[in-house]
């Protein structure tokens, strides 16, 4: 027997869909992910090393850059102080080749700290995709510390934001209490904290659901 | 001259003095053999940081990175030979 009327079926909208039309969509066109990108939503050309296949990833999140203005100011006090100190005091006892290897040992040693805080900063992301949480930290070099929950898992999510620049430059942190295991995770001073909070929420209630 | 003689000898300031830089050379030497060691250890832990994101344009890093190694080694020749 012919169908009289056919209801049309419902999308199933994902929140890569609903994010099209959204003022989340702006900011995603606004930071596309770039070498030094702090907040990219929807980044389709990066790839997490456990990524199941019907996983995708909603937000890529780094602290902002301007949290590494700290080590780039001892970094460049670093380098300019043997310019001083060779100005202001004589270091004729010291043998010739010594002062030589010895300016290029201290350059080196801040070549060393700069790169290690750079590439500490890079490396350390916050991940949030479709049914996880990631948090990747890098504190040094030599340590990897890998967080995650399940989207489900997620019991309560706060964002903070405090202080002149924080504010200025609208970033802070954002707060995930988890039912599981690990009692919270903490993404610690990326932009946007109010709209990752939204995201997040989205995805808890379903709306993110691909 | 006997030991002893040369013993005492080897005591006077002038010989002490040179010791000391040929200590300090010692330290640089193993300084710059240890920072080598550390240029290593960053190009392997740039790539394991890589691989956790797969996607991330890390080139520069890697540029960077063995660039890094190569100058430790020119510095750490350059050690042996100047000091």
């Amino acid at each position: 027997m012919p169908d009289i009327f056919v209801r049309p079926q419902k999308e199933n909208k994902s929140l890569v869909e609903v994010s099209l039309d959204s003022p989340l969509e702006k900011i995603s066109l606004k930071h596309p992910l770039k070498f030094f990108s702090a907040f990219a939503l929807n980044p389709h050309q990066i790839r997490y090393e456990t990524q199941e296949s019907d996983e995708k990833i909603v937000l890529f999140l780094r602290r902002h850059f301007i949290t590494n203005l700290g080590w780039l100011i001892v970094s460049v006090c670093l380098f300019l102080l043997p310019l001083f100190v060779f100005s202001f005091s004589s270091l004729s006892f010291i043998p010739y080749a010594f002062r030589f290897m010895g300016l290029i040992a201290w350059y080196l040693l801040t070549f060393a700290f700069a790169f290690e805080r750079f590439i500490s900063w890079f490396f350390s992301v916050d991940i949030v995709t479709t049914q996880r949480i990631i948090d990747v930290s890098f504190p040094s070099i030599l340590y990897k510390d890998i967080s995650e929950t399940k989207i489900e898992h997620i019991q309560d999510i706060s964002s903070k934001t405090g202080g002149f620049i924080r504010s200025v430059l609208n970033y802070g942190d954002v707060l995930i209490q988890t039912a599981g295991t690990l009692p919270e995770l903490n993404f610690e001073a990326v932009p946007f904290p109010s709209k990752v909070t939204e995201i997040i929420n989205d995805l808890m209630s379903g709306k993110g659901e691909v | 001259m006997t030991p002893f003689d040369q013993f005492i000898h080897s005591l006077s300031l002038n010989s002490f003095d040179s010791l000391i830089w040929v200590f300090i050379k010692i330290l640089f030497v193993i300084g710059f053999a240890l920072y080598l060691a550390f240029a290593v250890i960053v190009i392997r832990q740039v790539k394991i940081m890589g691989e956790v994101i797969e996607g991330l344009s890390i080139w520069p890093l890697r540029i960077l990175a063995w660039t890094h190694l190569l100058v430790a080694i020119l510095i750490f020749l350059l050690s042996l030979i100047v000091l």
